[in-house]
């Protein structure tokens, strides 16, 4: 799985650049972001503008991101389509997360953290 | 939009037990519901409710162990829109009870990382249900038509 990173600041973007996370590619997707957290990233934004399809192991691996960043740190959400909203809406996860419609708008969010 | 007046269709497809073949299934789910005139929406939540099934055989029901077959019928006429996952692996009881998915969003450490398959499922299916048929567990996902959600 190819993610791409750039930092801003004090944020790390990182952007998922397959077109789905999903139970073949969670694993993946959890260690990368688990590597990023270990190496003392404390805010992050994920960037979902590439990404057509999340099943639930593709989320449970976002959520496990959220869960390792203990209370020091925030992951904030951009840029998701509205299918894939629609997932996070179903499962409840879209009041756990701050969900924003554009990377501008994710990176000042956690600038002002 | 393709409609189906009077006569059911039906497609059979079979994927090995392996989670990167799953994709496959998703495709066609999503190839045949964008044909029957459903929204973006309705089409992504169909094809992640199969995968949900599928992803469930071979993780619980085959130990995500390769090698074993997962078959996959999707049934659609006029009325309704049907898929059906059958597999040879042990037979999965959790999927007989509604659990719901309850968890405080305020709290980070009650979130749920797994376990939210079914819920989905129920979500957004009209009718679930799961039995076993000359020794193969078959679960049943349905959907109206009528409605046109």
């Amino acid at each position: 799985m190819r993610i791409d990173e750039v930092k801003m600041g004090e944020v790390l973007v990182v952007k998922p650049m397959d077109k789905r996370i999903d139970a073949s590619s969670a694993t993946v997707f959890k260690a990368k972001m688990a590597d990023w957290i270990r190496g003392g990233e404390k805010r992050i934004v994920l960037n979902l503008s590439e990404v057509e399809f999340i099943d639930s192991t593709g989320l449970g691996a976002i959520v496990s991101s959220l869960k390792a960043m203990g209370g020091e740190g925030d992951l904030v959400i951009s840029n998701p389509r509205e299918t894939v909203m629609s997932l996070f809406r179903l499962t409840r996860m879209n009041r756990v997360f701050q969900i924003l419609p554009s990377q501008e708008e994710a990176v000042t969010s956690l600038s002002k953290a | 939009m393709e409609s189906f007046p009077g006569q059911d269709v039906s497609i059979r497809i079979s994927i090995d037990s392996r989670l990167d073949q799953v994709h496959m299934v998703g495709y066609a789910v999503h190839g045949i519901c964008s044909q029957l005139g459903l929204g973006d929406i309705v089409v992504y939540q169909l094809e992640l409710a199969v995968v949900e099934a599928v992803n469930n055989a071979i993780k619980h029901a085959y130990g995500s162990v390769a090698g074993h077959p997962v078959e996959v019928v999707i049934s659609v006429n006029d009325k309704r829109l049907q898929f059906e996952i059958c597999d040879d692996g042990e037979t999965l009881h959790f999927l007989t009870k509604s659990t719901g998915l309850d968890f405080d969003p305020r709290n980070k450490t009650s979130l749920p990382e797994g376990g939210m398959g079914l819920h989905i499922m129920e979500q957004v299916m009209d009718d679930v249900n799961y039995f076993v048929r000359d020794g193969r567990n078959c679960l049943v996902l349905g959907k109206s038509l009528s409605k046109r959600n």
